[in-house]
């Protein structure tokens, strides 16, 4: 699970961009999606959403704006930009390729370890 | 409970610089908190419970704050250049007083030291945190142009204005740091 989750932490950014190209959204609705999208086995802390907001923000890959909440406090609702959608397509490309790659790699060693194992 | 959740943030980020990037995120934080505390509510659990699950969702703000505060240099630098730069005061007093055999005006080498000192700690400090070492630095540079036009003059009363100029000084900066953050 902790491996899983430093897997998924470093393509927050990705996960990030991904909800937002459906719509625009806030920092507790995308967490509420990751949670209930991962049936509850992933829930990311407030600190590291807001980091990735920052960096997003500051790549230029996010805007963001300010709902008209009356009660309480205001939601910063945060919307894709071009670049963002752009980035957002490389690293999907990214991803599939990386996750080829390495399913080819653990594929190739299985096989090598079950024809041992079968030797026996 | 909301009120509890509140104080809890602002604890978090009483240390940051008051800036608008601060403040902002401090509200994006509550608004996140209050609904995520109103959906544990609604989903049956304790104010109490409820109150622990967002605290400890909050995570490590530190990381974030680091952010905000703008990067600096690499604090466990200040150590050895400290040391470096005590050694070479030292250095350069003991040559002054030898060599030239300017003891009395010499030891002077040691405030220009310790004003050197309050700008290396400033300068290894998150801006927004310099205050102090700057206000340091100021009235150090104070008491050196104090003294040195007091040797050099023998006007000892008109010296002391220096101070009250250091006073003035502060009070501008002051005032310029409170427009830029609120701008």
């Amino acid at each position: 699970m902790s491996i899983a989750s430093d897997l998924i932490r470093g393509n927050t950014d990705m996960v990030i961009l991904a909800h937002l190209s459906k719509r625009d959204s806030y920092g507790y609705e995308i967490n509420k999606m990751i949670q209930e999208t991962s049936g509850q086995r992933l829930e990311l802390k407030e600190a590291t959403l807001y980091g990735a907001f920052r960096r997003l923000e500051e790549a230029g890959c996010i805007t963001s704006y300010w709902g008209d909440e009356t009660t309480g406090a205001r939601r910063r609702y945060y919307r894709i930009t071009p670049a963002g959608r752009a980035a957002l397509a490389q690293s999907l490309r990214d991803w599939k390729e990386a996750r080829d790659i390495i399913d080819a790699l653990i594929q190739k060693d299985t096989d090598t370890d079950g024809g041992e194992n079968h030797d026996r | 409970m909301t009120d509890k959740i509140k104080e809890h943030i602002e604890t978090l980020l009483r240390d940051a610089p008051r800036t608008r990037r601060t403040v902002d995120l401090q509200e994006e934080m509550l608004a996140s908190c209050l609904d995520k505390y109103a959906d544990l509510i609604a989903s049956g659990k304790s104010p109490d419970d409820a109150y622990t699950t967002v605290i400890a969702g909050i995570g490590d703000v530190d990381e974030l704050l680091g952010n905000a505060r703008g990067r600096t240099m690499d604090r466990r630098l200040l150590g050895p250049m400290s040391s470096s730069l005590w050694s070479l005061v030292v250095l350069g007093y003991l040559c002054l007083g030898f060599l030239f055999n300017l003891w009395h005006p010499g030891w002077l080498i040691f405030l220009f030291g310790a004003l050197l000192q309050n700008l290396l700690t400033a300068a290894f400090t998150a801006s927004g945190r310099r205050k102090g070492p700057l206000t340091g630095a100021l009235y150090i540079s104070a008491t050196i142009v104090f003294l040195i036009f007091g040797f050099g003059t023998s006007k000892w009363a008109v010296a002391c204005l220096v101070f009250m100029l250091a006073v003035a000084i502060q009070q501008i900066l002051r005032f310029i740091i409170i427009w830029r953050d609120a701008s």
